[in-house]
């Protein structure tokens, strides 16, 4: 009966073993590491030969704006994504297949036009 | 070629809901505008519940049996879409006392958060099933944080999206042990392979997985964590909409996975155990949880963890008679309790509170809304000329028949027990006095809807051939 379970085990073993591997590559690789530099001093963690220096820290607020774009952003990059496989068997799908991306498109432009009504595009 | 009859109710509601998103944009924010679109988002419902009642007895699949239109389903969405109706009602009423400034997109939420829900009582295929159960859930989540200036709404959404979201998890790991088990996401096809398969720590597993995920939905203890918090802070609407249509979606979708992708014979011992343990941990908890709660939401709230628990045992005892009471009390919880969340709508946005207290002295108040809570608490705690008596005789029996006289009886004991919180508030409104008179005012459709909710909660209660008649053939079609 035991050994039924050993599925679950296995699928067990896995997970762990993916999650401890994750860690183990980065102590190798990283700085401290073992495979890392061991020294360490102040000019190590600056910005390497260009670039500027870094002013405070990354925790600040950002502005909601760019939640909402980024959020407009995705719909359309799927509203892409799903346009390919469309057009490629595009006269396999004929007239219902056309019709139908109709649809889903006239969904979409209905949202863009809420978005864009509402003051979603605008920054201010 | 795809025929699309099959989801034509769901179509409808999808085509109300854009249009109101249109019309919101096109016309002036104004108050005949917002009453407009309230009867735009009223009509394309009953449009819809119009559908189903003429259309949808035809058994039909599409989508290569994806979505199904059995007797079954059109029984789920005319629960759903009722109470879907109900609840824009209420919604009416508590945008006059509760402003926000996006009000047209609450109904365009719940319309979708409905079409989720409908097409979950036709999914047939469980990653339908699961697409659906989210385009539920994730409209909820929004719902019940609708009100962005009110810290209870925010913390009722936050916990529901961070609970919800897990229990989905859940309930997708299971699938996926149990797609795991069968090679077939179709619930029919998996119930033949598991016939055969011989049982396996995969599917016991993932059967476990299910309950977890599904019973959180339907706030079966010890699922309902979320449910006192959720149901008190959501605005009151979403309250009554949770209560009744995600929960009636919740059972159909148990219902279509257990007694038919799960009811094998082996099978049926392992989860027949679990939901009696589940059913009286609901029953036992959601009672005794619910006497000493002062306010009213929360009160609702635990009745209807325990009501989850009494609806289960129609699930557990897997036979025909067990799937009547279950589908018989659904329609008469639907509309107790749809009714009963009316009423709390109507008066606490005119008294602003829902502290039970205040609604002390309600009779002198409004006689009809008294009269109303009265009909609706004695209907859910199960007295007997109402319908809830007659419905939990037919639950009670059925598990009494069926070999769980313990359930049965535990059942009994706490119907009794509930009556002691159910007449509380009878009892604030009917004897105690209160110190102002001024009356309650209600519309004319919300006392039409009030009296036809009475009128179905006393008459099923004596006279439920002809429902019985529907129940007995959805039944019939089902399981023989």
């Amino acid at each position: 009966m035991l050994f039924k379970y050993g599925y679950v085990l296995a699928f067990l073993v896995a997970g762990v073993f993916f999650i401890l591997f994750a860690f183990l590559t980065n102590w190798i690789i990283s700085p401290n590491g073992l495979l890392g530099q061991k020294f360490h001093e102040n000019r190590s963690v600056d910005t390497y030969e260009c670039g500027v220096d870094t002013i405070g820290t990354a925790w600040v607020r950002f502005n909601v704006s760019f939640y909402l774009y980024a959020l407009l952003f995705v719909l359309f990059d799927v509203e892409t994504v799903f346009l390919y496989p469309w057009a490629v068997s595009f006269r396999k799908l004929g007239l219902v297949g056309f019709s139908e991306m109709i649809v889903f498109i006239g969904i979409l432009l209905v949202g863009l036009a809420y978005a864009w009504k509402k003051g979603v595009l605008k920054w201010e | 070629m795809i025929r699309y009859s099959a989801f034509f109710p769901e179509l409808v509601l999808a085509i109300t809901a854009i249009l109101i998103i249109g019309l919101d944009l096109i016309f002036k924010k104004s108050k005949t505008k917002q009453s407009f679109l309230n009867w735009v988002s009223f009509s394309g419902v009953l449009f819809s519940i119009a559908i189903v009642c003429f259309d949808g007895n035809i058994l039909s699949t599409s989508f290569h049996q994806f979505l199904v239109t059995d007797p079954l389903a059109v029984f789920g969405k005319i629960i759903i879409l009722v109470s879907a109706l109900l609840t824009l009602l209420m919604t009416f009423r508590y945008f006059k006392s509760n402003t926000t400034e996006h009000q047209a997109e609450f109904l365009v939420i719940i319309l979708f958060a409905t079409i989720g829900a409908s097409a979950l009582t036709s999914a047939q295929e469980i990653i339908t099933l699961y697409v659906a159960l989210e385009t539920l859930t994730i409209s909820s989540y929004i719902l019940a944080a609708y009100m962005k200036r009110d810290a209870g709404s925010n913390e009722a959404g936050m916990k529901y999206l961070l609970l919800g979201a897990f229990s989905s998890a859940v309930l997708l790991f299971g699938f996926s042990y149990l797609y795991g088990a069968t090679a077939t996401t179709n619930i029919l096809k998996m119930n033949e392979r598991l016939m055969t398969e011989p049982l396996n720590a995969l599917i016991v597993l993932g059967i476990i997985f299910v309950i977890a995920g599904l019973s959180f939905k339907i706030s079966l203890a010890p699922f309902h964590m979320w449910t006192p918090d959720v149901y008190e802070g959501a605005p009151t609407p979403v309250t009554a909409y949770l209560s009744v249509a995600s929960k009636a979606a919740g059972f159909i979708a148990f219902i279509r996975i257990f007694l038919v992708a799960l009811n094998t014979p082996a099978l049926v011992h392992i989860w027949g155990g679990l939901f009696a343990v589940l059913a009286a941990l609901s029953i036992v908890i959601g009672n005794l949880s619910a006497i000493p709660q002062k306010n009213i939401k929360r009160m609702m709230a635990y009745s209807s963890v325990a009501q989850a628990g009494y609806i289960i045992i129609g699930l557990l005892v897997n036979n025909q008679l067990g799937l009547t009471a279950m589908l018989f009390y659904l329609f008469v919880y639907l509309f107790a309790n749809m009714g009963a969340f009316l009423a709390i709508v109507i008066v606490s946005s005119q008294i602003n509170s829902e502290q039970i207290d205040d609604f002390s002295g309600l009779w002198k108040r409004s006689p009809l809304i008294s009269m109303a809570l009265l009909i609706f608490m004695l209907s859910l705690a199960g007295v007997p000329p109402f319908a809830g008596f007659t419905g939990k005789w037919y639950l009670f029996g059925a598990a009494i028949q069926n070999g769980y006289l313990w359930l049965g009886l535990l059942g009994m004991i706490f119907s009794v027990i509930s009556l002691y919180y159910y007449l509380q508030i009878v009892r604030r409104t009917l004897v105690l006095d209160s110190p102002e008179n001024k009356p309650i005012s209600i519309s004319v459709i919300e006392k039409t809807a009030l009296i036809i909710c009475m009128l179905v909660t006393i008459v099923l209660g004596f006279y439920a051939t002809p429902l019985m008649h529907v129940i007995h053939r959805t039944v019939g079609s089902f399981m023989n």
